[in-house]
This record gives structure tokens, C-alpha cells and sequence, in this order.
């Protein structure tokens, strides 16, 4: 359908590129169906698109693979990193092809502040402790920690309508019981009961009813466990 | 992992005020009177440091972090080699812009990006301030590259703030509401969401939708999937009611990715 409205209503060949998250972040960890992110990369190669995949929020371990694209094999002409990329200083990256990298005239590409130095020794520094210390490993491992724990939650709470995420990127998308309709007010509800018990959550979502959980990946095991009956705590006093 | 340099942070949840704390509270107000209102705040304290999971804020108390400041501290707060790192860094020059005089760390970050990045093909890189910057950057690119200038993003996506950014982003509030004109050639396609039959935009005629509805749970059920109920999937695409029955969203899923694309 998405490949049909492409060819039908913008045309291929006019086509530059196709930008998507893996696992969109925002949006409320949405993981696409499986053969989505390949199918979207083989019509970009047949019709001489750049496939750009948005890693900022998926990349650098937190799906427990280094990038996200890896799950399927998606190979992305163009892949966009920040966030996990430097710990905090601000840092972005475009890497990919090096014909299409190397297309640009001289100075076309650049800024005063990109790549500062300071931002680059933090990145060197994240970077060799994700990969010196597992942390892809480490991601699986407290991601299936959290996905365990939310699944039962599931099992408990008819607000659950679904828990979905890959590796340390796991949600719960809230539901008002017996309909799929979207429940923002018990987003807010459990958001201030794990504020008021001193617990970071996020929310997500276009309906914003989703709450995230993106904890750093070196977290102690039994402070991951704490934080999770934390937030089954909340999801229980939300009143349905 | 974390610094046990000094006073290591214990890595314990532990509230010794109601949250906010008195200390935190006159800050809000502080901020409140100096910084612009369209600032959130995900969680009301301020912090004063924080390592490994947890923040202590200026009230002492120690909070659990399960955010990691949006993804950004995979590594954990005050990470060690992080730190040292750019204390070294600072000790030594803190700016050329990387176009005047370069530097190493700049051409080290680009290496470890095209050897970690999925695919062996040779790959080069380049650095910017944000997520956002960097997407506007690979958009420039693959226009200059293709020759051509349609962008295609998805529903739910984001992508970031600046004014091509805000285009690619899918949702009006709070990001884009009353921020436009946006960038022109930006088209939005229909997100696999197999929680939601995004692609479906149009509230259902119950008629129709439970005739369709029932071939197609006859044929799935069958284990069995034929062409006219890959047209009846499609049918149902245009028709649906946007939050259809988990139901019969757990019965489809199997070939949701079909007709997602």
C-alpha cells in the first residue's frame, strides 16, 4: 500500500529519499511488522533512492543490536546518530555510502560548532564503553528484565493494550478497558504516582498514551526491578 | 561503567522530601521568572549531580532514572571514560571549528561511525550539533546525490524542530501547532503500526466493515490467505475505524505487513 501511494502520488523517480526511525521513538516505540523496514529498503534500491534511516533515538545499543536496522539487515544508504553517541554533548552524525557522502562540493556540508572537540573525546569515551563493556548484551538482558515485567502487568491491567519495544527501548500503550480507544488520562495518572515515588518515566506517543522506558544500559539489575513495581504500583491506583 | 572516583552515588532509590523539595520549588519559581514558558519539564526537581542510574537532586533526594536524559546516557550519568575523556580534552583546546584547523578526535569519531554502522561497503561520514541538523544534512545530501526533491517520512514519525524537520515530524502538538509555513516536498505515508490500523483513516460504515470483516476472519482462520482477501484487507485499509478491536488486529497481524506495503 505504502510503495502503491509512493508510485501513485508522488512517483518514484521523484523520490530523494525515505527518511524512517526503525522503531519509531516518539511516536510510541512503534516496531514496524517484520518485512517493512527490507521491503521500503529494496524499492529505494530499485528506484535509486536513498534510504535514510533516523537511528538518533534506536542507535548505539539500546535496541540490543549496535543499530536497529541490524535486526532485519536492513543496510541504510545513509544512517543519522546522536543521542547515545556522546553521553550528553551535543553530537550528531551522518554516515553512509562514501559516493553519496563524497557527492557534495567542497564546503557545502559543515558548521561553526559540528563536531566539536570536546563532544568528539565524549563520543570516543561512550563508545568504547559500549563496546568494552557488552553493552549490547547489557541490553537485552534488562530489556527482557523489563519486557518480562510489563507483559505480567499486561496480564493484570486491562488499561495495557499492548507492551512493545525491542532490547532497553520498551513501552506499554494505555487503552480505556474493553476498547482500544486511547487513555492519555492514565499516562498522566501513572507518570505522577512514579514522580511522587521518584521515578523518571517518559511519555510517548501520538495519542499520548504511551509510557517509555529507556533506562541507562549499565543500570543495577535489582534498581531496574525497583523502578518496575514502581510503575506496577502506579498502573494498579490508576482507577479505571 | 560509572565513576567510583568520589563519593560514589549509591545506586538506591531514596526520597528524604516530598517531590519537589523545598529547594526545588523556589528553583521553579526562579526558572518560572527568567525562562520561557514553552519549556516542559518531565520531572520537578533540580538536579545537582547524578552517576550511573541515579540523580540526586539539590534536596538530597535520590532519584531513578528511566529515561537516561531520552536515550542519550546509554553509557549511564558520569560515565567514567566519558569523563575523562573530556577533562583531557578541555586541559587541551576546546575549539578550531573543525573546518579551520582540524583535529584528530573529529576524524576518530567518523571512523568508529563507518566501521559500527550496519553494511562493510566503504562508508565516510559527517558531524553536526543535533538529531535534527544531521537529518536536514542527510536530506541535502540525497537531494544533491538523486538530482531529485520529494522526501517521503511516515505517520507517528519524529524527526525534530528546525522548519524541515518540523515537516518530516508527524504530530502537530506540541511540536509544529501555529510554527508554519513548513518546508514544501515533504509527503507523509501510512506507518506499519500493527497496534493500530493507521493506514485506515476513515471511520467505518458497520455494514460494510462486518461483511468484509468476515471473509476475511473465515479465511485467516482457514490459515489461508487469497487474493480477493488480500483486496478485502485493502478495502477494510481504507474503511477501518481507527482503533479496530485488538481482536481482530491479533487475527490480521500475520498479513498486516503485506498490505502495509
Amino acid at each position: 500500500m505504502v510503495l502503491h501511494k509512493i508510485e501513485k502520488e508522488i512517483g518514484a523517480s521523484n523520490v530523494a529519499c525515505i527518511v524512517i526511525e526503525p522503531i519509531l521513538g516518539e511516536g510510541g516505540f512503534i516496531v514496524p511488522c517484520k518485512g517493512f523496514l527490507p521491503g521500503l529498503a529494496k524499492f529505494c534500491k530499485e528506484n535509486g533512492i536513498i534510504f535514510i534511516a533516523d537511528e538518533v533515538q534506536t542507535g548505539f545499543a539500546r535496541t540490543g543490536h549496535m543499530f536497529a536496522c541490524e535486526d532485519e539487515s536492513v543496510v541504510p544508504d545513509l544512517i543519522v546518530t546522536a543521542k547515545g553517541i556522546a553521553a550528553g554533548l551535543p553530537l550528531a552524525g551522518v554516515t553512509g555510502r562514501a559516493d553519496v557522502m563524497d557527492s557534495i562540493h567542497l564546503s557545502g556540508l559543515g558548521g561553526t560548532y559540528g563536531g566539536n572537540p570536546i563532544a568528539c573525546a565524549a563520543a570516543l569515551g561512550a563508545i568504547e564503553t559500549i563496546e568494552k563493556d557488552n553493552l549490547v548484551v547489557r541490553a537485552n538482558k534488562i530489556g527482557k528484565i523489563m519486557n518480562d515485567a510489563l507483559l505480567q502487568m499486561a496480564k493484570k491491567y486491562s488499561i495495557i493494550g499492548e507492551v512493545r519495544g525491542r532490547g532497553a527501548m520498551q513501552a506499554i500503550e494505555l487503552i480505556k478497558p474493553g476498547s482500544d480507544e486511547p487513555n492519555s488520562d492514565a499516562q498522566l495518572a501513572i507518570i505522577k504516582y512514579c514522580i511522587s515515588k521518584g521515578v523518571l518515566i517518559l511519555s510517548a506517543g501520538t495519542y499520548a498514551n504511551v509510557i517509555r522506558l529507556l533506562p541507562p544500559l549499565i543500570i543495577d539489575e535489582d534498581l531496574l526491578k525497583d523502578g518496575l513495581s514502581v510503575l506496577d504500583e502506579a498502573i494498579a491506583s490508576v482507577k479505571n | 561503567m560509572y565513576s567510583e572516583a568520589k563519593n560514589p552515588i549509591a545506586q538506591k532509590r531514596n526520597l528524604i522530601t516530598a517531590i519537589p523539595g523545598p529547594k526545588s520549588e523556589q528553583l521553579i519559581k526562579r526558572r518560572a521568572e527568567a525562562v520561557s514558558a514553552s519549556l516542559g519539564t518531565a520531572f520537578p526537581v533540580f538536579i545537582e549531580r547524578a552517576e550511573g542510574s541515579i540523580i540526586i537532586d539539590v534536596d538530597g533526594n535520590s532519584i531513578l532514572d528511566l529515561s537516561a536524559g531520552i536515550a542519550v546516557l546509554n553509557v549511564g550519568h558520569s560515565s567514567a571514560r566519558v569523563i575523562e575523556n573530556v577533562k583531557t580534552q578541555i586541559d587541551a583546546f576546546t575549539h578550531t571549528c573543525f573546518m579551520v584547523v582540524p583535529y584528530t578526535g573529529y576524524v576518530e569519531v567518523c571512523e568508529a561511525l563507518n566501521r559500527l554502522t550496519p553494511g562493510t561497503h566503504k562508508k565516510k561520514s559527517a558531524l553536526f550539533n543535533s538529531g535534527a541538523e544531521a537529518i536536514e544534512n542527510a536530506v541535502k545530501i540525497a537531494r544533491k546525490f538523486t538530482k531529485r526533491s520529494a522526501v517521503v517520512v511516515f505517520e507517528h514519525g519524529y524527526h525534530g524542530r528546525t522548519n524541515l524537520t518540523m515537516a518530516m515530524t508527524a504530530k502537530n502538538m506540541p511540536y509544529k501547532d501555529g510554527f508554519g509555513p513548513f518546508a514544501p516536498e515533504v509527503y507523509r505515508m501510512p506507518m506499519a503500526y500493527p497496534y493500530r490500523c493507521d493506514a485506515c483513516i476513515k471511520p467505518c460504515e458497520s455494514s460494510v466493515l462486518s461483511m468484509v470483516l468476515h471473509k476475511i476472519e473465515k479465511e485467516i482462520g482457514a490459515s489461508h490467505i487469497h487474493i480477493d482477501v488480500m483486496h478485502a484487507l485493502n478495502l477494510v485499509r481504507v474503511l477501518f475505524y481507527p482503533w479496530c478491536s485488538i481482536k481482530l488486529k491479533k487475527r490480521l497481524a500475520p498479513v498486516m505487513s503485506l498490505v502495509s506495503l
